[in-house]
């Protein structure tokens, strides 16, 4: 059992270690090995932020997943793992506890390499005056490889002390003593940072969402292009997951992405130049229609064990005709959406809008900007209003659409807050897009609810069409309308109170003092 | 988790070289092991250069007060550890006595041990004590030494007769030649196929051995530090047979 993990600095020896080592005990240098280790984490590295650790150990040509959560240094789960490709689904492990352990961590995003490290180590042995074994040390000495090819960059040396059983007073000891000498103590994530950081993409670096730090004064073209240029990072790092098809997420990232940069470019009239901004809206349009049907797909796909659960066994057949169908039909939807992501007129879009962002604003924006608080500020306050007024005139016989209006307008104002979040007090603004999203919750229910329902109604009707619809298919689909149709009603019968809570003065206070602009204030567009 | 025990109610028949060399190759093969030296002499301790200290004794380990956890040692082979022996052990019977269920004790005490372990091998003192019963009942097989002299399978037939008369669930019993010396005669006839089988021994036995006393200076398990040795291999014919002999699962969780 590995009691500590320690860095060495670069310029120590061996033998510094052992001057350090607690009086009485003798040290026996014992074997040499080497270590391999492919870490496995998320694309938005779930892992790693919750500190957990999995990696596929090769040693001695076995080949075994070691799990270390928690940030401890001790693999809590091991298992065999003969395949030279790594697991891309905890599913791959069969029933087990690191399966299942995995599948709650990992959510609906697959496994990937993330970095690799491999490493020369020396055991020590340290001894009682009885000769007996009371601590071993390993010494470590890691470089780190690109996953693509065998580039070498950095050294990163470390000292884990491996404590035995009934000896944990001692590597306490040492412990302290290195401690006392001023070294750091790791975690085993330490070392996935470091192999991630070799292989280019920083441990912990991506999120889905938009991480832009903006100054008050900054001019709001400028603010805006930083926004736009962080979303177009994460297009273009989704576009690789999405055309590997590695799991779900790269495609919702890639679309959300989308979405955002159009939401900000309709508040951007009059602050860049109007030609490029409206080729941008209608090409980031075009983009996003072309992902529609693969992501309705991916939703459906997603669903099917929660169908199943919702479902009798019985019918448990009729789920897999469906099933089959929309797997089929998300292949060839793929397939028209890859082309449309490789033609020619959108990867010049995507070139161009590239060099657009990043040329320095006063070269093409309008003169005489408002400051990106200020915008901000106003942006954000016009459409909360419109929001509140709106929701004011939903009752009961309003039509479905209305309430699809209100929903588009609540993303519209979640997408600002989080562009210039760093704008505001920090606890002020989180707790205001909390309740948000809260109320976005009851309105993206209505509209998934009923969105499903008629998807699936359609989907029978194509399979009636192709005479490929078996009795079990039918029912399966009918119950599962039938509580779509049922969800959706109780979606709709909450939105009074949920709205109620979203709009109330409590809420409105906040919002006022936050985004109410002064109304003397110059500059800001309407 | 699988529970065995070296036993013989006759001292000097090689019990702790047994218990210390079958464990360590338990262990080399893959499986959890832990040795628990309950004989107060603390030979199995010493083997194995651990002291033969046991923080509160016998007293707390019976009354439960001291998880057995926490008092165990590693050894300094991978997967192998010691609960080391004590000189208090030496009042076993008369702490077990005063517990409800005496008879039974030691097995509840184990009990925590099944997720660390996957075999728990008991090396106990000679005798047929109170001990020793609670070790009879608790034990999935009884591994037991037996020199191939008249008294010593005299002793084994005693210990067979006491578990019949005492209503122990008849345990496993693994009697095995140990310390045989083929220079002597009456070795050399005990050992004979026939008798052998007519005893119910098993086949593989240990030779006396100058590489086994070395145990005693070398501080360590035979085939750690003398594999190539006939004597290591003996045990490792042993260690197969008596693996062979073992119930496929626990019959008892």
């Amino acid at each position: 059992m590995i009691h500590a993990i320690y860095r060495i600095p670069d310029d120590a020896g061996s033998l510094t270690w052992l001057a350090r080592l607690p009086t009485g005990l003798t040290v026996a240098k014992g074997p040499a090995s080497r270590i391999d280790w492919l870490f496995l984490d998320s694309f938005d590295w779930r892992l790693f932020r919750a500190g957990h650790v999995l990696r596929l150990a090769e040693r001695d040509g076995g080949r075994r997943l070691e799990w270390l959560p928690d940030r401890t240094a001790e693999p809590a789960l091991v298992t065999e793992w003969p395949g030279k490709a790594p697991p891309s689904w905890p599913a791959e492990l069969g029933m087990s506890p690191l399966a299942e352990t995995l599948a709650a961590a990992l959510d609906i995003r697959a496994l990937m390499p993330v970095g690799r490290a491999t490493a020369r180590s020396r055991e020590f042995a340290l001894l009682d005056d009885n000769e007996k074994t009371v601590a071993r040390l390993h010494e470590r000495e890691f470089a780190a490889r690109g996953l693509a090819g065998g580039r070498r960059t950095g050294r990163f040396r470390t000292i884990d002390i491996d404590g035995l059983r009934g000896y944990g007073k001692i590597s306490r000891r040492i412990g302290q003593a290195f401690r006392q000498a001023g070294v750091a103590a790791l975690t085993p994530t330490d070392v996935v940072a470091f192999a991630a950081a070799a292989n280019g993409r920083p441990a912990g670096g991506y999120s889905g969402k938009v991480d832009v730090v903006l100054r008050p004064g900054q001019p709001a073209s400028s603010a805006a292009r930083a926004i736009l240029r962080d979303l177009l990072d994460t297009i273009e790092v989704n576009e690789a997951g999405t055309r590997r098809d590695i799991d779900s997420e790269f495609l919702h990232d890639y679309r959300v992405a989308l979405r955002r940069s159009r939401s900000l470019l309709k508040h951007l009239s009059g602050l860049l130049p109007e030609a490029e901004r409206t080729r941008a809206r209608l090409r980031l349009q075009r983009l996003a229609a072309s992902t529609g049907e693969t992501r309705d797909l991916d939703v459906y796909l997603l669903h099917m064990t929660e169908y199943r659960k919702a479902l009798p066994k019985r019918l448990g057949p009729g789920i897999d005709v469906l099933a089959a169908h929309i797997a089929a039909k998300r292949g060839k939807a793929r397939q028209r959406m890859l082309r449309y992501f490789s033609a020619r007129p959108t990867r010049q879009f995507l070139a161009d809008w590239r060099r657009f962002l990043e040329q320095a604003p006063e070269d093409a924006d309008v003169e005489d900007q408002p400051g990106a608080l200020d915008f901000a500020r106003a942006r954000i306050w016009k459409v909360y209003r419109r929001i509140v007024r709106d929701g004011a005139a939903i009752d009961d016989n309003s039509p479905a659409e209305a309430l699809h209006e209100l929903r588009k307008r609540c993303k519209d104002l979640r997408y600002l807050m989080e562009f210039f979040r760093s704008l505001f007090p920090k606890r002020d603004i989180t707790v205001l897009i909390g309740q948000l999203k809260r109320f976005q919750d009851n309105l993206g229910a209505f509209q998934d609810y009923a969105v499903q329902a008629e998807t699936l109604r359609a989907y029978e009707t194509e399979l009636r069409a192709g005479d490929a619809l078996p009795r079990k298919a039918e029912e399966a689909i009918e119950a599962l309308v039938e509580q779509f149709d049922g969800r959706m009603h109780a979606a709709r019968a909450e939105f009074q109170a949920r709205f109620g809570r979203f709009a109330g003065t409590e809420n409105d206070k906040r919002f006022r003092a936050l985004f109410r602009g002064d109304k003397t204030r110059k500059g800001i567009p309407a | 988790m699988i529970y065995l025990a070296v036993h013989n109610m006759k001292g000097g028949v090689g019990k702790t070289a047994t218990a210390v060399n079958l464990a360590y190759l338990a262990a080399d093969e893959g499986a959890r092991v832990l040795l628990w030296d309950l004989d107060p002499q603390g030979a199995s301790s010493f083997y194995l250069r651990i002291r033969d200290k046991v923080k509160g004794g016998a007293r707390k380990l019976i009354q439960g007060k001291k998880d057995l956890l926490s008092l165990v040692k590693a050894t300094d082979f991978e997967r192998f550890d010691l609960l080391p022996a004590d000189m208090s052990y030496r009042n076993f019977d008369i702490l077990l006595d005063a517990e409800k269920k005496s008879t039974r004790r030691l097995r509840q005490l184990m009990k925590p041990l099944g997720n660390d372990y996957d075999i728990v091998l008991l090396d106990c003192p000679p005798g047929l004590t109170l001990l020793s019963e609670n070790i009879l009942r608790a034990a999935d097989a009884i591994i037991v030494p037996l020199i191939p002299t008249t008294l010593s399978i005299r002793s084994h037939e005693q210990t067979v007769e006491f578990c019949r008369e005492n209503d122990i669930r008849t345990p496993n019993f693994l009697p095995f030649f140990s310390m045989v010396d083929r220079r002597k005669k009456l070795h050399r006839e005990l050992t004979q196929d026939e008798t052998r089988k007519a005893l119910g021994i098993l086949s593989s036995a240990i030779p006396y051995s100058s590489d086994i006393e070395r145990m005693g200076i070398e501080r360590a398990p035979v085939p750690a530090f003398a594999p190539r040795t006939t004597a290591a291999g003996c045990y490792r014919a042993l260690w197969r047979e008596i693996r062979d002999r073992l119930p496929a699962r626990t019959r008892r969780a």
